[in-house]
């Protein structure tokens, strides 16, 4: 296993060939003004589950998603690469095409944080 | 997209402290230092990398082949230790202005120029020779201008300006899509430019107005008043601000300076330019509109 310092920080390359998948467990449903709602479920800690359970605390998270957030979410179906986005995005918006990655990588940090999608890389290449 | 989309030729012209390039289709700059005396800038096409452009202030008119040569080796070194072992010395022929050092084919090569004037070496890395990678440097190396002018160009990240040379450049905020470039002069004379993008995105929910007012309280700003105008033709809004003193004793005076600012919409790049200028009352205003390089 690799130590925190050994970890291998990915290259333009590998992060443009990544393929974001949503998580199979959130339930997207549409709302009156045309945006998405997700439900997640929440995952405690295991220390926390049964006094989570015990106090009633909720147990699923929703995010509304709106406008390009909405729109990378549709787009992130485990076949799209970060580059499909990516061009999606600049030919979609007129941007360039580091404006459009720069503006990506940053959607889909957010819908990582969120628990909304994964991100799977291609296995790194040999960085000796 | 069309190479020469709009948005695309904008973001060619790279003019900074003392020097103007075109940059090739499709070459973004994505890393940058921006000091006077010590800077760099990382080039990439899509996700292969095309060279650096490093800048340094040199007292003295350095030996621009020793220092090529240094660079070559410390890289074979690294890259390729077996051959570095071999390596005589670049060879060198001129490209322009520039001193061009190159060697064997898909080994970096490298070009070098120092200006006198401003004491400046600008040197440009390229990461691989051939025949292809000739056909883009040749023409880049040969659209070198010197910005040592009065009046200087500053082009970057398709922000396009002239200024007094007395405004130096002070710092740069490219938020994705959204840059702003503040210069300042030592009289406290501030001017921001900037250039945003996702225009459907941004004002699908407000106004030019309200998107004018909010990234002027952004910095501090209190509005005065607010205008929809023609702008450059374009559609627009002119408001004035005013801001606390930022300088020693208007700090504890607290007295505010006043400021203009512009901001239209550029319909065919599907882009918001905006110039604003603020400082104390003494300090002599631009006309900032003459300041922007269409």
């Amino acid at each position: 296993m690799r130590s925190k310092h050994e970890q291998h920080e990915p290259t333009f390359a590998e992060q443009l060939e990544a393929r974001p998948i949503k998580n199979e467990r959130a339930v997207a449903s549409r709302t009156e003004d045309d945006a998405v709602r997700l439900r997640v479920p929440l995952v405690y800690p295991v220390w926390l589950r049964s006094a989570a359970r015990a106090l009633g605390l909720r147990q699923e998270k929703s995010f509304e998603l709106e406008g390009v957030g909405r729109a990378v979410y549709d787009r992130v179906d485990g076949k799209n690469s970060v580059e499909n986005l990516v061009d999606w995005l600049a030919r979609e918006h007129g941007l360039s095409f580091h404006e459009a990655r720069v503006l990506i990588m940053k959607y889909l940090q957010m819908l990582m944080e969120r628990g909304l999608i994964v991100i799977a890389a291609n296995a790194p290449r040999d960085v000796n | 997209l069309e190479p020469d989309a709009p948005h695309l030729e904008r973001i060619r012209p790279l003019s900074l402290h003392t020097f103007s390039f075109t940059l090739p289709r499709g070459w973004e700059v994505t890393a940058y230092l921006l000091d006077e005396s010590d800077g760099q800038l990382q080039l990439y096409e899509r996700k292969h990398f095309r060279g650096q452009l490093v800048w340094r202030k040199t007292p003295k008119p350095p030996d621009e082949l020793r220092i090529m040569n240094e660079i070559q080796r410390r890289h074979l070194e690294k890259e390729l230790p077996e051959r570095a072992k071999r390596f005589g010395e670049l060879s060198v022929r001129k490209v322009g202005d520039f001193s061009f050092g190159y060697s064997l084919e898909g080994e970096p090569c490298q070009a070098s120029l120092y200006q006198p004037k401003t004491s400046t070496l600008v040197q440009w890395v390229f990461p691989e020779l051939g025949d292809d990678a000739l056909a883009t440097i040749e023409p880049l190396l040969l659209s070198y201008r010197p910005n040592e002018q009065e009046l200087r160009r500053w082009e970057m990240f398709g922000v396009r300006l002239a200024l007094p040379s007395a405004l130096a450049f002070t710092e740069m905020a490219p938020l994705p899509a959204n840059v702003a470039v503040t210069f300042e002069s030592k009289h406290h004379l501030t001017v921001v430019a900037r250039r945003l993008g996702m225009v459907e995105e941004t004002l699908r929910t407000i106004t030019m107005a309200q998107l004018h007012r909010a990234l002027l309280r952004q910095g501090g700003a209190r509005i005065v008043s607010s205008e929809e105008r023609q702008i450059r033709g374009c559609t627009g809004v002119y408001t004035t601000y005013e801001k606390r003193g930022e300088r020693r004793l208007e700090q504890l005076a607290g007295r505010y300076w006043k400021g203009e600012a512009f901001l239209w919409l550029e319909k065919d790049e599907r882009r918001i330019y905006g110039l604003e200028q603020v400082g104390p009352q003494r300090a002599k205003r631009l006309d900032l509109l003459d300041a922007f390089q269409a």
